[in-house]
């Protein structure tokens, strides 16, 4: 589109004749010129002209036609220009307009069309087009600003997302776990279209299975047991918004028919109603599976799949981006500063250690690290040896582990319930660990154990007293 | 009552197509290319020319829902199916149902 213009000139590529003259008509008005060509073999040749291409903003082409198909089409203008090309497809064609996706269509529609739906994505794509003209020294800001690092990786991802903010597709995030999976999807919503309204996550794992369905859609009132009032789902709260789906590689088979539902007909039901809700969102999905073996092995449905991998980016692991461990340890030691006033830096060689580590797992393994050290350094600076490595791992198996998770390891813990104290016996041992564990300094394991220090003088007191241990 | 709510193969009444009136224009041209359609599609049956099935009831899928005659994008619907699957009884009654619908559709503008 040129400066002087704000409507695009647009070239639609139908055998068709019918299927143009309903475009002509119903976007006059919203469109500056539209034209048309029968034949996408001719399109091809008119558009390797230079001044003709020129002439266009935006090229809507059929999926259907004889002797070159939609996607031939696209794979071969996409050879020689980066134009805009929106697809139009009718539903039982919905995977090859993913295949135009991928080789290089910039969205779909689908037939019978919604002209407002095809303005709504024109206008999307006019504006990823102006975005694509940023200066990419931009995007290093905003990785700054919000994902931390600098790594090329990163940048390459926050690009893509960038490319995409407009178009409103399904997407999945595949990476390990602890990379940062739901940062990266409240970036994506940031970015968008649907950034002022809501952003809602949910961990697929975290709710039992019986309860995600009514959690996600919503419920009835007396739809089942203990179902009292009328409640709405999550799905519903992120109406016209964007809904994240974390590991939903767990998600139950069950549900996912009613997942693939609501994105195929934009529709819902609530647990125990009849009547069917619209749902205007967008859904991002991550896992830390492989999806594609997970549907090989039947616990994934292949179309849902298909579905949700319209567009789908890798999250690298931490052992990737070594090189942004630095700017990540600046970030949660700031995050973490009232722990301990005292630290102001961390050595080289501390920055060293950290960056020989492996990081299994990942991000949040390191945060968990960070939170640990600045809890037990001296000050000024964290050294090297303050950098407690090997308690890391196995507070980063559970996305819930904390810095002081290790304390509660699942044996020691059973193993303690297995030895006939009481409970008020525990409730002193637990004290004692943590003391042990910070190395006797009451103002950090007061924080730990969240109570103030007068009631852990008072413990101390009375475990010295009994002399527990 | 829009077409869509009308079930298929079953019309005792004339169905009613409901047309966006900014189509008014473009709507004889509109009619005759579905009946020269239609005419195609005799023709393909006679001859078993599946492919040729298949592309109409692709373009009568796509195109019709836009103009407001749902049915019969139902109808292209079910005889690409049916062409997919030489599947000749079946071909044979969509055909004769979207001349039906064509001799009876009544439109009313919107």
């Amino acid at each position: 589109m040129t400066n002087e213009q704000s409507q695009p000139r647009v070239l639609v590529v139908d055998d068709d004749f019918d299927s143009f003259m309903y475009l002509k008509v119903k976007l006059d008005g919203f469109v500056s010129s539209i034209e048309h060509c029968p034949c996408p073999a001719r399109a091809i040749d008119l558009l390797k002209v230079p001044a003709k291409l020129s002439e266009f903003d935006l090229i809507l082409c059929d999926l259907q036609m004889p002797r070159m198909s939609g996607l031939e089409f696209i794979a071969q203008l996409k050879a020689f220009s980066d134009i805009s090309v929106i697809l139009m497809t009718a539903f039982s064609t919905l995977e090859t307009a993913v295949e135009a996706l991928r080789i290089g269509a910039d969205d779909y529609v689908t037939k019978p069309l919604s002209i407002a739906e095809l303005k709504t994505t024109i206008e999307r794509i006019l504006l990823l087009k102006k975005s694509k003209n940023q200066d990419p020294s931009e995007l290093r800001v905003e990785l700054n600003n919000k994902i931390i690092g600098t790594n090329a990786e990163m940048i390459k991802i926050l690009q893509t997302i960038k490319k995409l903010s407009y178009a409103n597709v399904n997407m999945i995030l595949l990476g390990e776990t602890g990379t940062g999976k739901e940062v990266i999807a409240q970036h994506i919503h940031d970015s968008g279209l649907r950034a002022k309204m809501p952003f809602i996550a949910i961990n697929c794992t975290s709710i039992p299975e019986n309860l995600l369905e009514s959690e996600l859609f919503g419920h009835a009132k007396g739809a089942f047991t203990g179902a009292i009032n009328k409640r709405k789902g999550l799905v519903e709260a992120a109406a016209g918004g964007t809904l994240f789906l974390d590991e939903i590689g767990d998600m139950p088979m069950g549900l996912q028919g009613k997942l693939l539902r609501l994105i195929q007909e934009r529709e819902f039901k609530p647990v125990g109603q009849n009547q069917s809700i619209n749902a205007d969102i967008q859904i991002i999905a991550a896992t830390h599976r492989d999806l594609k073996k997970s549907c090989a092995e039947g616990n994934f449905r292949h179309d849902l799949y298909y579905r949700l991998n319209v567009v789908s980016l890798h999250i690298p692991p931490l052992k990737k981006r070594l090189d942004d461990i630095p700017l990540l340890v600046t970030h949660f030691m700031k995050k973490f500063s009232k722990l301990n006033r005292r630290i102001s830096g961390i050595t080289p060689a501390a920055i060293l250690k950290l960056q020989a580590y492996e990081w299994p797992g990942n991000i949040r393994e390191l945060e968990n690290c960070i939170e640990r050290a600045l809890l037990l350094a001296n000050g000024p600076m964290i050294r090297e040896d303050e950098i407690d490595i090997s308690q890391t791992e196995a507070a980063t198996t559970d996305s819930s582990a904390s810095a002081f998770s290790e304390v509660n390891s699942m044996e020691a813990t059973t193993n303690l319930f297995n030895s006939g104290l009481t409970l008020h016996e525990i409730e002193n041992k637990y004290v004692e660990h943590i003391l042990k564990k910070v190395h006797g300094k009451k103002e950090v394991a007061a924080k730990l154990l969240a109570i103030d220090r007068k009631t852990l003088y008072r413990k101390v007191q009375e475990i010295d007293k009994n002399g527990l241990s | 009552m829009s077409d869509f709510h009308q079930k298929p193969n079953q019309l005792c009444e004339a169905p009613l197509a409901e047309v966006d009136s900014i189509l008014t224009g473009l709507l004889p041209a509109f009619l005759k290319n579905r009946r020269t359609n239609l005419n195609e599609l005799q023709e393909a049956f006679i001859k078993r020319d599946y492919l040729k099935i298949q592309k109409i009831g692709h373009i009568l899928k796509g195109i019709s829902g836009s103009y407001g005659f749902s049915i019969m994008g139902i109808y292209g619907s079910q005889i690409e199916e049916a062409a997919s699957h030489e599947d000749l009884s079946g071909i044979q009654r969509e055909i004769s149902s979207i001349k039906d619908y064509l001799n009876k559709v009544q439109i009313k503008f919107i």
